[in-house]
Order: structure tokens, then C-alpha cells, then sequence
């Protein structure tokens, strides 16, 4: 019977008026537990994020490929909407700009309201990057 | 020949360091650009105004060296630089020529390229990209100091 439950998870009022113990009432605790901590909730949020990013960042790639205004760059509305997204996306950016630096540092000032750039790093992108690698994983980002 | 009219040619692999304004100033290691806005963390030269306009890209060049001139032929002795701005005359793009009298590109944070003078206008998207070649500069060949 347990063995039953566990692999075919019941959810019927039926079956839970039916419930044959404290054992039944756990498996269907972790059960619930299980799909709601780890499938319904944080990991649908997180592909929702990281797929909007990734089209955003496409896009804003697209557009800007041939551009060397960052004036244009930083206000493309794919690279806006980016900044719209908010906290949510700082890891997405991070592990991004790890991958390749890039200017995401208008985006990264304005969604932190920090700026970790070293004065004498300003222009040079690779260690723009660096700087704000670092403060990120000072403040405990993980991506 | 009418497959590439404007003799563009692949020179380097993408790096998002430098950009166009940087490869006509022969710097490989920042990205060009008037900061427009405080947040901005381009490069630009000390002394020259934070405005994306015509005047202010020549002053830049100036900075280097660099004098107005008429023409974009090859000259012994001279290094050449060309700066492109779109129709409301907002600068856009800076090329430079080559000791060959070809012209060296790099393309945004893409890849850079040699071309012909105005090879990268027969690109449709570049085009209206890039817009025109408005100004011509040259100043006394420097020691190249690429890389």
C-alpha cells in the first residue's frame, strides 16, 4: 500500500479520507512538500527569469551587434527591460558577464544602486567585469 | 568581385573590450565612447566633452594628433582616420587606414574587419547603421602601438 502511494501519488478527497496512518499522512506531506518547494514554485519562477533574459540579452545583442554607442546600447528596451526584471536577474547577469564581459554595468549600477568600478578600470571591460564579480560574490550571489 | 563589393574581410574573432572608436585610436584595451551619462563607464579622453557630437570626436582625434584633411587616398608618411555619423550628424563609426590604403574596422563589439574606403556601406544593415563618412583625418605616421 505505502509502496503504491509513493509511486502513484493520490490526490483525491477520497484517498485522503482514506488515509491508513501516520505513514500515509507523511508520504503525502513530502509529497506535497517536494512539489511545492522544488517543481511548482522556485523552479518554474527561475526558468521564467532565465528565459526572459536569455531572449532579452539575445535581442539586445542582435540590435546593438554592429554598435559602438554604448549611449545606444544601454537604452536599447530589450537592455531596459532587463533592468525592469529587477534583483531577479542580478545571478543570470553575473554568471553572463563571467561567461563574457560585457556592458552590463549600467544595468548592474541601476538594479543594485552600487558601483564597485574602480576609477581607473573605467573603459576597460575585463576588469569592469572583475570588479563587479568580486562585489558579487561579497555580497553572497551565487550563479 | 559582386559577391563582396566592398572587399570586407574578417580580421579578428569577436571581443567585446574595444570598439571602433578605440581601434581607430590603435587601443585594444577599452571601449571608447562619451560618457552621455555619469553611469556610463566608457573611456574617453581626458578634456574632451561627454557629448556624441561631430565637433567633439574631432577634438578626440585631435588629441592624437590628428588634423582635418579632404581626401582618404594614401598618403607616404600619414596615418588616416575616417569618422562616420548618421543623418542627424551624430557620430556612429571610426575607421582607419591601413599601411596597404585598405581600411581597418571594428564592427561594435563584433569583429573587426579590412574594407575598402567605403566598402562597409555596400552592408544594408551597416549602412543605415553607420549612416556617412563625414570627416577625413591624418597626422604624421605614428610607431603602431596594436596589441
Amino acid at each position: 500500500m505505502t509502496a503504491v502511494a509513493m509511486c502513484y501519488p493520490r490526490t483525491s478527497q477520497e484517498d485522503i479520507n482514506l488515509g491508513v496512518g501516520p505513514e500515509d499522512r507523511t508520504i503525502r506531506l513530502i509529497r506535497d512538500r517536494f512539489l511545492t518547494r522544488h517543481f511548482f514554485v522556485p523552479i518554474t519562477r527561475q526558468k521564467e527569469i532565465s528565459y526572459q533574459f536569455q531572449n532579452l540579452m539575445r535581442k539586445w545583442k542582435d540590435d546593438t551587434m554592429f554598435t559602438s554607442s554604448t549611449t545606444k546600447m544601454c537604452s536599447n528596451p530589450s537592455y531596459l527591460r532587463i533592468i525592469g526584471v529587477g534583483k531577479k536577474v542580478l545571478p543570470f547577469i553575473f554568471r553572463e558577464l563571467e561567461r563574457e564581459p560585457n556592458h552590463w554595468f549600467v544595468a548592474l549600477e541601476a538594479i543594485t544602486g552600487d558601483d564597485p568600478v574602480s576609477p581607473g578600470h573605467i573603459g576597460n571591460v575585463r576588469e569592469m567585469a572583475k570588479d563587479w564579480l568580486s562585489w558579487a560574490r561579497g555580497m553572497g550571489y551565487e550563479w | 568581385m559582386s559577391g563582396n563589393p566592398g572587399n570586407i574581410v574578417k580580421t579578428s574573432e569577436e571581443d567585446t573590450q574595444y570598439n571602433c572608436i578605440a581601434w581607430a585610436a590603435e587601443d585594444k584595451n577599452k571601449w571608447w565612447w562619451p560618457r552621455t551619462n555619469p553611469k556610463m563607464k566608457s573611456y574617453w579622453p581626458d578634456g574632451i566633452p561627454n557629448e556624441e557630437t561631430l565637433n567633439v570626436f574631432i577634438q578626440a582625434f585631435e588629441q592624437l594628433g590628428y588634423s582635418k584633411c579632404s581626401n582618404p587616398l594614401l598618403e607616404d608618411g600619414h596615418d588616416k582616420i575616417a569618422i562616420y555619423c548618421d543623418n542627424d550628424e551624430i557620430p556612429t563609426h571610426a575607421a582607419r587606414q591601413l599601411p596597404s590604403g585598405q581600411w581597418t574596422s571594428k564592427l561594435g563589439s563584433n569583429i573587426d574587419v579590412s574594407h575598402d574606403f567605403e566598402g562597409l556601406l555596400t552592408i544594408p544593415r551597416i549602412a543605415s547603421e553607420y549612416g556617412h563618412i563625414t570627416v577625413i583625418m591624418k597626422r604624421p605616421s605614428q610607431p603602431s602601438c596594436e596589441n
